[in-house]
């Protein structure tokens, strides 16, 4: 599991690793109760148990400040699928090294096995799709792993990165955690602050009065935190930021210097430097003359707009977002024509303010990649930065990164989150909400056969969400491309081979709306009983529906992706012989922001059915109080859509 | 003198130009002029694959120089740039250099700091022998070309190989060369889709465009599915005479392996299904398969104390502990999956992907895999029925692994009551007729109970579980379930989906792969429902319908007494593969199969 914080910045990257002992080879004395532990009761069916987790960070002024930390995991398992932790892996974020590690298990008679160091494999590893995540790994597998034995790891960890101390997650990413301990000292002449997310879900967290005591000339921060559930492992579950108990330090006086004094300085701080890059950045750059004098000088609005579109548009993403790392100059990214997403926006500040026109940077996390700490004043934190332009009264939020995103508009996952302006004072801004749901709708002209099959064609338009996130993806596709991207974004109740024709429609240029004309035939959309035909409501929906699970109760939000309406309008001509006598069907339901309706009307003959269905899922996220009326919501909807029309057979 | 010796420093200089300061070869300059050199490309590409492999038994060893260069496109993984070669441990790969031309023609050496080998990537790699060197690039923008050359170099006499054509990218180029010292010759054999797209020239072979690879339901899976090209070395020059025959094979093995156990002394053991069932309890299996160039097991002694190991290590230390105790016991080497192709004509250790054991007794041969835990002692997983395979023991040849004719049974019971509103409460049960490995150890909570059962159930059945028994010892899960959405009340009638359960099979076998379709193992589904009727309402008539094919069959059949509802199923698949003239049985089958499992019944008063 990875953090967000990013790695070149962040102390600990601890995912299944984390934590350190006071040196590598103090073993942990087990007690008799271990070896015969059973699971406890706030965790009964787990397969393993952390039984401690401790990380002592020392720093340490000997020839300039560095840092040293030990760390030790306990692991009891419990069950056969427990025996899967004794193959351990430690990761080390690029700014730290990896020092000795040690590993032992303690078999349910007492016996010791040591793992040797020569089954120690230390090397790099890249992780997901981003070249830059790149780790140092230790793997080694534990000797005589069964059912009762303990699991113990120690490592060290060395830094000269100081500055920022980011995070320690109280828990595991899969196991249960009996206790958990961090501790940091410092000595005399540094300052550290910290703070401390979802410890709600941690019991017998000390107070914060606790946390620090003295020791000598030393000052040292402990916080503990007792049986820790592991991360659950739900459908739509939010990011880790909204779950995972954790905690980060932030240098706060180096050397009697204080270098923040407060959260408020702090982040000043913070934008200074981030304040001294931009400028390095902008520098003395020429900005390629031209480029903003050719732009419309009429109306500001309309000259922001086009300078915005130059930027989204001629200028290709390269290297992903990022939100403060820069290479190179202005002019380079111009003259290559290609930047990085805080490269882009800092380029139209540029241009912005060659053109007159006031903006600031902002820095922000999306939504569905955490949260933004506004007690925690380093820029670590932050994943993506957007342009916030001044035009009278008005604010304007601009995100060149990607280009089909049309001057003044914000994806989904950036709407009504917190931003930190980049300026002389420091603030945070609530960044504006979108225009409502984002709309997918299906017109759909078809007819049944005898045996139930259909066939049938449709017009898909689509727009904001579904436009910015697939129009680039469907047009760039070859024929084969499109159908497979067609079934899986709008269609996946079809498969791409029976799709008998499909044409995206939607004009070059075009983006406002998305429009694909599709032709298609689906067999046994209707079931013959005896001399009757059973046709499901929903027969033709293309969209599956957001199921939840049927029996358990949540534990995290419900947590989607951008808000929607899906409609369907269809007319279903019947099968020669067949009619449907039945009276009109209408269900509807709503559940807070969510709602649906359901229609099917026959029509006077009997020979044609006119079908519609709406679904509004009006939020991207729902907590998980409301999950019992949700799920009833869900299986109201899910019993409407099946509601079953009968066609009979008419009597010649 | 002294220009003597500026020339020699002049030299020396020449000489240690750095990597860095190269200029890049020739083939790398020309695709400045390449033709999709800038195109925006929706997918990404390989442009050119030139292989060329040098054979040199006698010493032995085999060296194999690889040139590629990719079209930077749309997607992950090529952009970022990340290419990944795996190979053996006991090789030595050396990168030989990359580099990026840029969308507007500029060649630029890359990093060095780029290119990193390490162990394959997973949970379970330790002892897997596998490296995997890894190129990434973090600036290489759509429309740019990255190639990047290697060597890769095997003591050891590889003579026989696949160079895939079709790849998970799309492909513009391959060429192979293959050099042997005479009178040596290099057979190319196309296989799956290949033998039009190829052309065989004398030592080699060349191949143009291929979309990239899809895994098609029922194709197979890339290995069998992609086209390839299949290479032999014969040294003598003679097709007929491999270099070896499955026997030396064997003794080779054979002669290698006993090296690594002759000082272990293992405890002795006299019961044998007690010492299984403990193995199974104490050890675990911690790689994923042999490796490609060692093959050579790891001291027993070590497997033993450390309790864990890859599958030759747990077969060779169960075979020295076994044969410790007077059995006969040997270690078999096989190719997993048993569909895959097997190279029977031409006898090579690289053949073979896994490795089992087998004890030999008076009468019979009992195979033992061991880590597929929960199979006992003389039961396979389905997967290596019928497999190629070599027993490492001297005078062994080439045997195949029984087959268990029997098809997998799997039973299905829901035993209830249908209510006046459509809901059904009761049990359901799954009797497990065959051997299912750890699929007991699956379900042990509540929370994956009811997982089993959301994936058991149609999408459309919302169901309630009051509690659930797992009885592994008979091969029996069992839940008490509320149901809704099997019927639903229509006036004074109810209709009724009886059938419960996902489908099992999909609307058609799809289009296969050249080599035909391959299907789950050979399986047998019985479903039976029984409910107790609302009172006044039954079903209106029986439901019968049979289909039955050489490929398989499906029944179902309805009727109703004393106030109750039965129904049955049977959908039964004879083999897992069918060549592709099959497909309209096979379509035939699943489509009778689908029709049974989504029959409806009208209930209705006095029906």
């Amino acid at each position: 599991m990875a953090s967000r914080f990013s790695p070149s910045v962040s102390l600990l990257l601890l995912a299944a690793l984390s934590f350190l002992p006071h040196c590598a080879g103090a073993w942990i004395k087990y007690t008799e109760a271990e070896l015969s532990l059973a699971p406890p009761d706030w965790c009964p069916e787990a397969d393993a148990l952390v039984l401690d987790q401790t990380l002592d960070c020392e720093l340490t002024a000997d020839g300039g400040w560095h840092l040293e930390a030990t760390g030790s995991v306990r692991i009891k398992v419990f069950t056969p699928e427990g025996k899967e932790y004794g193959n351990a892996t430690i990761l080390t974020p690029p700014a730290y090294k990896l020092g000795k590690v040690t590993a032992r298990t303690i078999t349910p008679e007492g016996r010791e096995k040591k793992v040797k160091s020569d089954q120690m494999f230390k090397e790099w590893e890249y992780f997901g799709e981003d070249n830059e995540s790149r780790l140092y790994v230790c793997r080694f597998a534990f000797p005589e792993v069964s059912e009762g034995c303990i699991l113990e790891y120690h490592y060290t960890l060395t830094s000269e990165q100081v500055s920022f101390i980011a995070p320690f997650y109280f828990d595991h990413p899969d196991l249960p955690t009996r206790e958990s301990r961090l501790s940091f000292t410092i000595p005399p002449g540094a300052s550290y602050n910290y703070c401390h997310l979802n410890s709600g879900n941690c019991e017998a967290r000390k107070s914060l009065d606790d946390v620090v005591s003295i020791i000598g000339t030393k000052k040292r921060f402990t916080l503990e935190a007792s049986n820790v559930p592991a991360v659950q492992d739900e459908p739509f579950s939010p990011p880790d930021d909204y779950l995972r108990p954790m905690v980060c330090f932030l240098l706060t006086r180096y050397q009697n210097a204080y270098v923040n004094l407060d959260i408020a300085t702090s982040w000043r701080s913070a934008l200074e430097s981030m304040r001294t890059w931009h400028d390095k950045a902008i520098g003395s750059s020429k900005l390629a003359p031209g480029i903003v004098e050719a732009m419309p000088k009429d109306e500001p609005r309309r000259t922001a707009a086009a300078l915005y579109r130059w930027v989204a548009d001629s200028v290709a993403l390269s290297g992903g977002r990022h939100c403060y790392e820069f290479d190179g100059q202005v002019d380079d990214w111009i003259r290559n024509r290609r930047a990085t997403g805080a490269e882009k926006v800092l380029l139209l500040k540029a241009l912005y303010d060659r053109a007159g026109l006031d903006s600031r940077v902002l820095l922000t996390v999306p939504v569905n990649q955490g949260a933004v700490i506004r007690d925690f004043p380093s820029l670590a934190q932050f994943r993506a930065s957007l342009l916030e332009l001044r035009l009278g009264g008005e604010k304007i939020y601009c995100d060149p990164t990607h280009d089909r995103l049309p001057f003044g508009a914000l994806r989904w996952n950036y709407q009504e989150v917190q931003a930190l302006v980049v300026d002389d004072q420091p603030g945070f801004v609530k960044l504006p909400p979108g225009a409502g749901t984002s709309e997918l709708v299906y017109d759909v002209q078809g007819a049944l056969d005898e045996a139930g099959n259909f066939t049938g064609k449709a017009t898909v338009r689509s727009s904001r969400e579904f436009l910015y996130s697939y129009q680039r993806r469907l047009a760039q596709a070859d024929s084969a491309g499109l159908r497979e991207a067609f079934v899986k974004y709008f269609f996946p109740c079809c498969r791409p081979e029976n799709l008998v024709s499909l044409t995206l429609e939607t004009p070059a240029g075009e983006d406002s709306s998305l429009c694909l004309a599709v032709e298609w035939k689906k067999d046994g959309v209707a079931e013959a009983v005896e001399d009757e035909l059973l046709l499901p409501v929903n027969c033709i929906d293309p969209q599956e529906p957001d199921l939840l699970p049927d029996d358990s109760d949540r534990t995290t939000h419900l947590f989607f992706s951008f808000p929607r309406t899906v409609r369907l309008n269809a007319t279903l001509a019947l099968p020669p012989g067949f009619a449907c006598r039945e009276t009109p069907f209408r269900a509807e339901g709503a559940c807070g922001s969510l709602a649906y309706s359901l229609a099917a009307e026959p029509a006077a003959d009997g020979s044609r059915l006119h079908l519609s269905r709406e679904y509004v899922r009006g939020q991207r996220s729902y907590p998980r109080e409301t999950y019992a009326e949700l799920r009833e919501f869900f299986q109201g909807l899910s019993q409407a859509d099946h509601h079953a029309l009968i066609l009979t057979r008419e009597k010649p | 003198m002294i220009a003597g010796w500026m020339l020699r420093i002049l030299l020396l200089g020449l000489a240690c130009v750095p990597a860095w300061a190269a200029p890049p070869p020739d083939w790398v300059v020309s695709l400045k002029d390449h033709p999709r050199l800038g195109a925006a490309s929706p997918r990404d590409v390989r442009l050119l694959n030139a292989l060329d492999v040098k054979f040199q038994p006698e010493k032995p060893c085999t060296r194999f120089h690889q040139r590629m260069a990719f079209l930077v496109g749309g997607n992950h993984p090529f952009n970022p740039f990340k290419y990944q070669e795996t190979y053996a441990a006991g090789h030595r790969l050396e990168p030989q250099g990359w580099w990026r031309v840029t969308p507007e023609g500029k060649v630029e050496r890359l990093s060095g700091d780029g290119v990193r080998a390490s162990h394959t990537f997973g949970g379970d790699q330790l002892y897997a022998d596998d490296m995997v060197m890894t190129w990434a690039a973090t600036d290489c923008p759509n429309g740019a070309i990255v190639a990047l050359e290697f060597t890769l170099t095997s003591n050891d006499f590889m003579g026989s190989g696949k160079v895939f054509l079709q790849d998970v990218w799309e492909t513009d180029s391959t060429t192979a060369t293959f050099r042997v010292a005479p009178p040596g010759v290099v057979q190319f054999v196309p296989r799956s889709g290949a033998e039009g797209a190829v052309r065989l020239e004398s030592g080699g072979f060349q191949a143009g465009h291929f979309p990239e690879f899809k895994d098609l339901d029922y194709g197979g899976g890339f290995a069998v599915a992609a086209p390839r090209v299949d290479y032999f070395c014969f040294p003598s020059g003679d097709l007929s005479i491999p270099p070896q025959t499955w026997t030396e094979v064997a003794a080779e093995a054979a002669r290698l392996w006993d090296k690594t156990g002759r000082d272990f002394q293992p405890p002795a053991v006299t019961e044998l299904e007690a010492f299984l069932a403990r193995f199974e309890t104490e050890y675990r299996y911690v790689a994923v398969e042999i490796g490609a160039g060692r093959f050579i097991p790891h001291r027993p002694q070590d497997i033993f104390r450390l309790k864990y190991g890859d599958c030759k290590d747990l077969s060779w230390m169960l075979v020295r502990t076994l044969q410790a105790g007077g059995w006969e016991a040997f270690p078999v080497l096989v190719l997993t999956p048993a569909w895959h192709p097997f190279p029977q004509a031409y006898p090579s250790p690289y053949a073979f992907n896994h490795c089992i054991l087998a004890l030999r007794r008076e009468s019979d041969t009992l195979y033992y895999d061991p880590t597929a835990r929960g199979f006992g002692l003389g039961t396979l997983p389905w997967n290596l029925h019928g497999a190629c395979a070599l027993p490492v023991c001297p005078g062994a040849g080439l045997i195949r692994l029984p087959r268990d004719d029997d098809p997998l049974r799997l039973r299905r019971e829901l035993d209830g009551e249908l209510a006046a509103d459509g809901s059904v409460s009761g049990r359901i049960r799954w009797t497990f007729e065959a051997r299912m490995g750890r699929i007991f150890e699956t379900v042990t909570t509540r929370e994956e109970m009811t997982a089993t059962l959301r994936r058991a159930l149609r999408p459309e059945v919302h169901f309630t579980l009051h509690d659930f028994q797992i009885r592994a010892a008979e091969a029996v899960m069992e839940a008490h379930v509320t149901l809704e959405g099997l019927g639903s009340r229509r006036g004074a009638a109810l209709y009724l989906a009886p059938f419960p359960f996902a489908p099992d099979l999909g609307d058609s076998v799809g289009v296969g792969s050249p080599d035909g379709y391959f299907l789950p193992r050979p399986a047998r589904w019985e479903t039976s429902v029984s409910l107790a009727l609302p009172a006044g309402l039954s079903p209106e008539k029986a439901w019968a319908d049979s289909l039955l094919l050489e490929a398989g069959e499906s029944c179902c059949r309805t009727d109703s007494a004393s106030g109750r509802l039965n129904a049955f199923w049977t959908h039964c698949l004879r083999d897992s593969h069918y060549p592709p003239a099959r497909k309209t049985e096979l379509d035939s089958l699943f489509q009778a199969v689908r029709k049974h499992q989504r029959m409806k019944l009208k209930l209705a008063s006095g029906g």
